[in-house]
């Protein structure tokens, strides 16, 4: 029998992971609602295309669900996981990608913006998006976690399964290939005379 | 606001990168309605599959399949059933076994387990037990 909705809103990942893994029907749907969106942000954020993030989020779900019945309460976090699992789906896609022109797979620019700011916000983050695939992959993921997730270092180490210290020397080193690649650019991105 | 002192390069770089970190950060895109909607027709399909391979505890025959396994692996797994099997055909076979009151499937499957001549079929034989004990009791 499935809980009240409010109820089930309640569990925990895990808690919902192993309803789901035991026919509730209600516990695939509030994690796909509270999952799905976590997901595709850090997918879109590694491979900066919105079409290749959302395959990778349906992936990772659908890898999700199949783990479910094995799935050991108290071990992992869901998140954590899902994060794991994203930026494997993404370094593959990216691999595939260093064999295509960029261009032919990068967001194309909304032409219906004509707002000047949010024309110069697309430009910023199409230029943040080409110099974080420039980076290394373990690179990239330290500096989108720690600085666009906003995530503590604790926690960047447990998803990439390396020590604080490790999360700190590739967060460094990612910032400072940024600044490096994007310094170059100020003048372009309107920084200049800010 | 830079208070009118000259930024460095390196504060006006840090800056720079401040702020493309947090553009990048409020410009999350929304999960579509499509996409969720291939997430939970995926997570249908699997949820099936759990179903028909009586993986899971949502289908009457597996919560009771999962119970008996539950209840060999806390008695110390197979070696530990094979005993504990012999021991109780063993019992039965001395004349332990009044039936009087079971029903007559319970009775008749009691019997035949003084049959069991090898542990290969213990597994088999405790499925049917389970399937035979759930439709009697």
């Amino acid at each position: 029998m499935s809980m009240a909705f409010d109820d089930t809103t309640e569990l925990s990942d895990a808690a919902l992971l192993t309803l789901f893994a035991n026919g509730d029907k209600e516990a695939s749907a509030v994690l796909t609602r509270r999952l799905v969106p976590v997901v595709l942000a850090h997918a879109f954020r590694l491979l900066g295309v919105r079409a290749e993030a959302e395959d990778v989020a349906q992936e990772a779900m659908l890898r999700l669900w199949k783990i479910a019945p094995e799935w050991r309460q108290g071990e992992a976090k869901v998140t954590t996981w899902l994060y794991r699992v994203t930026a494997n789906l993404c370094t593959d896609k990216l691999r595939k990608r260093r064999s295509v022109p960029l261009e032919s797979v990068a967001e194309p620019l909304d032409e219906s913006a004509s707002v000047p700011e949010q024309m110069q916000d697309k430009a910023r983050m199409q230029a943040l998006d080409d110099a974080l695939a420039q980076l290394p992959d373990r690179q990239r993921q330290a500096v989108v976690l720690r600085h666009i997730e906003e995530m503590q270092n604790p926690q960047i180490a447990e998803i990439m399964e390396i020590s604080v210290e490790a999360v700190e020397s590739l967060t460094a080193r990612g910032k400072r290939a940024l600044t490096k690649a994007l310094g170059m650019r100020q003048d372009e991105l309107g920084y200049s005379d800010e | 606001m830079n208070w009118g002192i000259a930024m460095s390069d390196h504060d006006r770089d840090t800056q720079m990168l401040n702020d493309m970190f947090a553009t990048a950060r409020d410009s999350s895109p929304d999960a579509t309605a499509d996409l969720m909607a291939r997430v939970m027709r995926d997570a249908a399909v699997v949820q099936d599959g759990f179903e028909q391979a009586g993986i899971g505890r949502n289908s009457e025959k597996s919560s009771r399949r999962f119970g008996w396994r539950s209840l060999i692996e806390g008695l110390g797994g197979w070696p530990a059933m094979g005993g504990l099997v012999t021991a109780t055909a063993v019992g039965v076979w001395l004349g332990l076994a009044p039936y009087t009151g079971l029903s007559e499937t319970v009775a008749g499957y009691l019997f035949e387990s003084t049959s069991l001549d090898g542990l290969e079929t213990d597994y088999v034989w405790l499925d049917t037990l389970d399937d035979t004990l759930g439709d009697a009791l």
